[in-house]
């Protein structure tokens, strides 16, 4: 569940997500399986929205990153 | 191909981040707390996040659709519930979904039945979820004036006096830049105030969100030196676990393993039980890994 406690988001501000942090040394990010199948993607949210609600379907939303390049 | 069941059975909804991003991505990212790249859930065309965890194969992706589907007929059956335990059970449910509007209205309805300084703080955090600024300030201003000893009034001090800086809505690097500046101006204002009211534990704080910021435009030596200042102020308050925490930063961007492994070792050992503590181990068995690597 998101924390929509003011107060630890204002304390906390950017120290969880900070580049230069020993508590984020691990993370990896790999490609995941979506960005090289063949599913039919609606860009952007609005637009996925309205077709969901016209198809009466659940949406996958897949929110990645412009390869630099 | 699994893939086109995808396609057949779901209405796939691709968002683009990056130095691309829209105000559109932008404004679900903040919304939705999508904290990094990819980010993959399950949602309906009401906005509710249906299954958070959503895997990276064809697979992992079907077996959540299919469980969404699940989750929805039993949500259904949720909202329908009429006694308290139900009514508390449907509204932790529309938390986790995210669905930060139908929230904020049930918070609403507590804020006209039983206010207290803990649920105008839940509203304006709603409010901020869901990117309603005006109301979010409106529900601040309220607070500070009906609340004089709430143990949030500095945080709502802090978010008031940087909110219309939000760097989760920069949607450029230059603009981002610009509300940084903005930011530390307002909070060097604020910080100002509180010394004049003489308010130590409130400067540690507003010491601590300058030091986050001064951290995140790369002056570590910079944002230290505001971590120490609130340590000096208030070294056992509330902001202290988090000026540890950004002192262990600080020491990390340094390569300071040893220097970063020892705040993180005295946050464990003296603010145990605060929300900063939950990464610190984490953070400690990193910092031993760079030195164990550094020696070979």
């Amino acid at each position: 569940m998101k924390n929509v406690s003011l107060a630890a988001t204002v304390l906390a501000l950017a120290l969880g997500s900070v580049s230069a942090s020993p508590v984020r040394a691990d993370d990896v990010k790999t490609e995941p399986a979506a960005e090289k199948s063949k599913i039919q993607w609606v860009e952007g949210w609005a637009a996925g929205r309205a077709a969901a609600a016209k198809a009466g379907k659940l949406m996958l939303v897949y929110v990645h990153r412009t390869n630099p390049g | 191909m699994k893939s086109g069941e995808i396609s057949e059975k779901f209405v796939a909804v691709r968002l683009t981040g990056g130095d691309d991003i829209t105000p559109e991505v932008k404004e679900f990212m903040s919304r939705y707390g999508v904290r990094g790249y990819p980010t993959l859930y399950v949602m309906n065309a009401a906005g509710h996040v249906v299954v958070p965890k959503v895997g990276r194969t064809v697979d992992a992706m079907l077996a959540a659709l299919a469980e969404g589907g699940t989750a929805e007929t039993k949500f259904a059956e949720l909202a329908a519930k009429t006694d308290p335990a139900g009514k508390k059970e449907y509204r932790d449910g529309l938390k986790g979904r995210m669905a930060w509007d139908d929230v904020a209205s049930l918070i609403e309805a507590d804020v006209k039945t039983a206010p207290s300084a803990e649920v105008y703080g839940e509203l304006a955090g709603t409010y901020a979820a869901c990117g309603r600024t005006a109301d979010e300030r409106a529900t601040l201003e309220k607070a500070l004036k009906l609340y004089k000893d709430a143990k949030d009034r500095t945080a709502w001090r802090i978010r008031l006096a940087t909110m219309d800086h939000d760097l989760g809505k920069a949607t450029s690097r230059e603009e981002a830049d610009q509300f940084v500046a903005a930011s530390t101006k307002a909070l060097e204002d604020l910080l100002a105030k509180m010394a004049k009211e003489k308010d130590s534990a409130g400067s540690a704080e507003v010491n601590v969100a300058l030091g986050s910021i001064l951290q995140r435009m790369g002056k570590a030596d910079d944002a230290e030196k505001r971590f120490d200042a609130a340590l000096a102020a208030d070294p056992k308050g509330r902001a202290a676990p988090a000026s540890l925490m950004g002192k262990a930063n600080c020491a990390w961007s340094r390569k300071d393993w040893a220097g970063c492994k020892a705040q993180l070792e005295k946050l464990l050992a003296e603010f145990k039980d605060s929300e900063e503590a939950k990464n610190a181990p984490r953070g400690v068995e990193n910092c031993d890994k760079k030195m164990a690597s550094e020696k070979k």
